[in-house]
């Protein structure tokens, strides 16, 4: 019996990894054909005023391969991104994938310490918010929520310079120091940008947190642990807090595609050299190569995510297993 | 049960907060601004400056630097062979001499002895030749140089095709960025991000897209200079991003743009020192092949109906002068020209005359990119040029690359567009304003505007071309081939104790004009106060 189940959880993974070969493979055709379908021709972008002559025009088509048919074009780009290949940046002439992996590690930084300031945000606000014993608090992290989501990430970025960079001092306006250069410089650097990016992620955890959380403190064991003398605390973060949290496991892995799009504004605003900032500066200068490869990476990235998080969630709550044997 | 008082889990968790917080301000140092200065040059001190945008790689024969900070990074690690003069001329700079002969048709560079690249390679004729012929072997520049002669070791003879008199003025840009011939063949294309130059500075590490550091070129041919111990340019794309950095004192100059500027009080501000540079003219191109703008009275009318004071009042906040001509009033070529002015009723009498004169209404499509100024002038121009009776459609705005080719292309018949800013017009004049320029989107055949361009290029003084490119911007206000809006500006915001922006020196004493041709700034004579 634990056998069949453990075939049928395995064809479900199987079934899922299928779907994201599917759904890889659509993005990224739809994808190029939209920025086929752009109107005009890169080369005006690309090349100076005083260069844009006929035959120049032409060598920087044949360059990009826009001389050729849509199909063959990206046939020949699939086949290349497969061997690693992502093409070269015209803007610059480095490999695309080197500029991704070099970039890789300012992204990864920043979306990570929004996600950790997001949680730790969202915990506290939830369990103030649960308590009813303090109106006035739980009417303050209601009021932070509210605020938070209404609150565009980039307007709560240039917020945040202005006081704290610009009339304070306290930290830098702009600019990335890597941590193998200074730590407390990297925090100094890495601060604002994930406040700007944590703080409206916090407002969206604490809002699921709160629901659960009050939803577990209903359930019977819950309120056989009240019964029982248990302190208060120990109920919320003991009993309640765990099985609660499950549906931010989820929330967390959806919120990372969110959080790599808003990445995009923050790079720019607080001039991170990640990702965001490296797709921004290849749409304005028409670098088809480098959005492409940026678009590949992220679908990629954005649908593995998903499907650990999916993996971790069934291996948190075994009743995920056991629904899939029982199918 | 009763729940225990405790303090709440949210004020708990801040105090880690406040106290990491702490640590991490007395950690943090900011450039505080010093309003003492001082005259004398001090060596010493790490100077901090944003820019727009990087440079594509460093590369003479391939480089293509998006906007003059990239430029500026570039000119730090090498020197040019001559520089621009306030007066029109071109003096030498990495050379001792460049000479044209009687008709400019051969000219002599002379280097002086004793000079070397950052890697110790000599600066010697040989050099100068294996850089100049590369650039020419790539077609992008020095077309018309028939052949490269070393006649001594600090000797190159450059032969022409025809005479060419804005030759020196070729080598103060990047065709003349003079690149050591080691470095050149050793590292092949790893030299974009490798450069080996003959500037007061040399690359010391590249963080792409976040900041470029340099350090003094030991070989610098200028003795004494530079007087900062290290450069760092920090890549900022977003103008507001580059204005907080320097306010917030991470920064000690940066770009910024003037308005944003004003509006913050920059330019007021006795912690700041602001410096204007030309960045080119606003312009209306009109299709001069297609109706309306094919009749010389639609263009009047159009140009008298547009009210430009206000119109820079209005969009740039009176920041920039009124244009007349694709040159700046500051451009040592130009000459007061009279262009059509603001007058209502006369522009509402020549709307009428054209209406009469081609049994048709008057009635134009206005284009513009998408740029949010773009987009503003259009419709104050609407608005103006309907108060004479013109009815006007603005197309829908397009991006950048793509307007580019509408207006390139001529698919339009009035455009918003810009005119770079020059210091010698020979290039854009030739592509531009010469009927068979490859540029001459405005679409006109005039032979006396032909002509005197190709004279301005064989006139040897410039006094002689001056008068040939006062033919040429006469001829274009007469018949109204555009219209010209504005001298724009970019700006320069410094600290105060930001010294010596302003004063690149020439070895014969005199000083170089700041921020004209392709608007770089130079670091190599600043100190920090």
């Amino acid at each position: 019996m634990a056998r069949r189940r453990e075939r049928k959880f395995g064809t479900l993974i199987w079934r899922r990894l299928v779907r994201m070969l599917i759904t890889i493979v659509l993005v990224v055709t739809l994808t190029y054909l939209l920025l086929d379908l752009i109107p005009g021709n890169p080369a005006y972008s690309m090349l100076p005023q005083d260069q844009l002559t006929p035959a120049n025009i032409a060598q920087v088509d044949h360059q990009l391969g826009l001389d050729k048919p849509f199909f063959a074009r990206m046939g020949l780009w699939a086949l290349h991104a497969l061997q690693g290949n992502l093409g070269v940046s015209y803007q610059n002439s480095q490999p695309v994938a080197s500029l991704i992996v070099s970039r890789l590690p300012v992204t990864l930084e920043l979306m990570i310490l929004a996600q950790l300031i997001g949680l730790v945000l969202a915990l506290a606000i939830a369990l103030v918010s649960v308590n009813q014993r303090r109106k006035v608090t739980s009417g303050f992290s209601t009021l932070f929520t509210v605020i938070s989501l209404s609150l565009p990430n980039f307007i709560l970025a240039l917020v945040l310079v202005l006081i704290f960079a610009v009339k304070l001092h306290w930290f830098p306006a702009t600019g990335f120091t890597p941590l193998s250069q200074s730590l407390s410089g990297n925090v100094s650097s890495m601060i604002l940008p994930s406040l700007a990016l944590g703080v409206g992620t916090a407002a969206v955890y604490a809002q699921v947190l709160s629901a659960e959380l009050s939803k577990t403190l209903q359930q019977d064991f819950v309120q056989f642990a009240i019964a029982k003398g248990l302190p208060r605390r120990t109920v919320l973060l003991r009993h309640a807090l765990r099985p609660s949290a499950l549906p931010l496991v989820t929330l967390a892995g959806l919120n990372v595609g969110i959080l790599l799009g808003g990445s995009f504004i923050i790079e720019t605003i607080f001039a991170l050299p990640g990702i965001g900032a490296l797709a921004v500066n290849a749409i304005y200068s028409k670098d088809y190569l480098v959005v492409q490869g940026v678009v590949l990476f992220v679908t990629v990235s954005y649908v593995l995510i998903n499907f650990a998080v999916d993996l971790l969630y069934s291996v948190v709550d075994p009743r995920v297993r056991r629904n899939a044997g029982a199918s | 049960m009763r729940a225990s008082a405790r303090p709440a889990r949210a004020r708990l968790l801040l105090v880690p907060v406040l106290a990491g917080a702490l640590a991490v301000m007395a950690a943090c140092s900011s450039q505080a601004g010093s309003s003492a200065s001082s005259t004398k040059p001090v060596r010493g001190g790490q100077l901090v400056v944003a820019i727009d945008a990087q440079p594509t790689g460093f590369d003479p024969a391939t480089a293509d630097d998006p906007s003059p900070g990239a430029a500026s990074v570039s000119n730090e690690i090498f020197s040019t062979l001559t520089v621009p003069t306030a007066s029109g001329t071109y003096a030498p700079y990495l050379a001792e001499s460049v000479q044209g002969n009687s008709d400019d048709s051969v000219w002599t560079i002379t280097l002086r002895p004793g000079m070397e690249f950052a890697d110790g390679t000599p600066i010697n004729a040989a050099a100068i030749e294996y850089n100049l012929a590369r650039i020419k072997a790539t077609g992008a520049d020095y077309t018309q140089v028939k052949t490269f002669q070393v006649t001594s070791p600090l000797t190159l003879v450059v032969t022409l095709n025809a005479p060419w008199s804005a030759f020196p003025a070729s080598l103060s840009g990047q065709p003349g960025w003079i690149a050591s011939p080691t470095a050149l063949k050793s590292e092949g294309k790893t030299f974009a991000i490798k450069p080996v130059g003959s500037g007061p500075y040399e690359l010391s590490s590249w963080s792409q897209g976040n900041q470029i550091v340099l350090v003094p070129n030991p070989h610098f041919w200028r003795k004494g200079l530079p007087y900062l111990s290290k450069v760092t340019y920090k890549i900022i794309t977003d103008s507001s991003a580059r204005l907080s950095a320097l306010e917030a004192g991470n920064v000690d100059v940066a770009e910024v743009d003037p308005a944003q500027a004003a509006a913050e009080g920059i330019n007021t501000s006795s912690q700041y020192k602001t410096y204007d540079m030309a960045n080119g003219t606003d312009l209306v191109y009109f299709n001069t092949g297609v109706a309306p703008l094919n009749n010389i009275l639609a263009r009047r009318a159009v140009a008298e109906a547009t009210n430009r004071p206000a119109l820079i009042k209005s969009i740039w906040r009176g920041v920039g002068a009124l244009a007349n001509s694709p040159m700046s009033s500051a451009n040592p070529f130009y000459t007061p020209v009279n262009f059509p002015g603001y007058n209502l009723q006369q522009a509402k009498q020549l709307v009428q005359q054209y209406q009469q004169a081609t049994g048709k209404p008057f009635a134009l499509t206005l284009s513009s990119s998408n740029d949010p100024t773009q987009e503003l002038e259009a419709q104050a121009l609407q608005s103006m040029w309907q108060a004479a009776g013109i009815k006007v459609t603005l197309a829908a705005p397009q991006e950048a690359g793509t307007y580019s080719e509408t207006v390139i292309g001529k698919k339009y018949e009035a455009a918003i567009f810009g005119f770079p800013s020059i210091l010698d017009p020979d290039q854009w004049y030739t592509l531009i304003w010469t009927p068979q320029g490859v540029l001459n989107v405005a679409n006109y055949k005039n032979a006396i505007i032909g002509n005197a361009i190709v004279k301005a290029a064989q006139e040897t003084t410039v006094q002689g071309r001056r008068a040939q490119y006062a033919i040429v911007n006469n001829e274009i206000a007469q018949q109204v081939y555009s219209l010209f809006i504005h001298s724009s500006v970019n700006e320069i915001a410094a600290r105060s104790n930001v010294q010596g922006l302003n004063s690149l020196t020439l070895p014969d004493g005199t000083k170089a004009p700041f921020g004209q041709e392709f608007q770089v700034f130079p670091v190599e004579t600043m100190w920090l106060g």
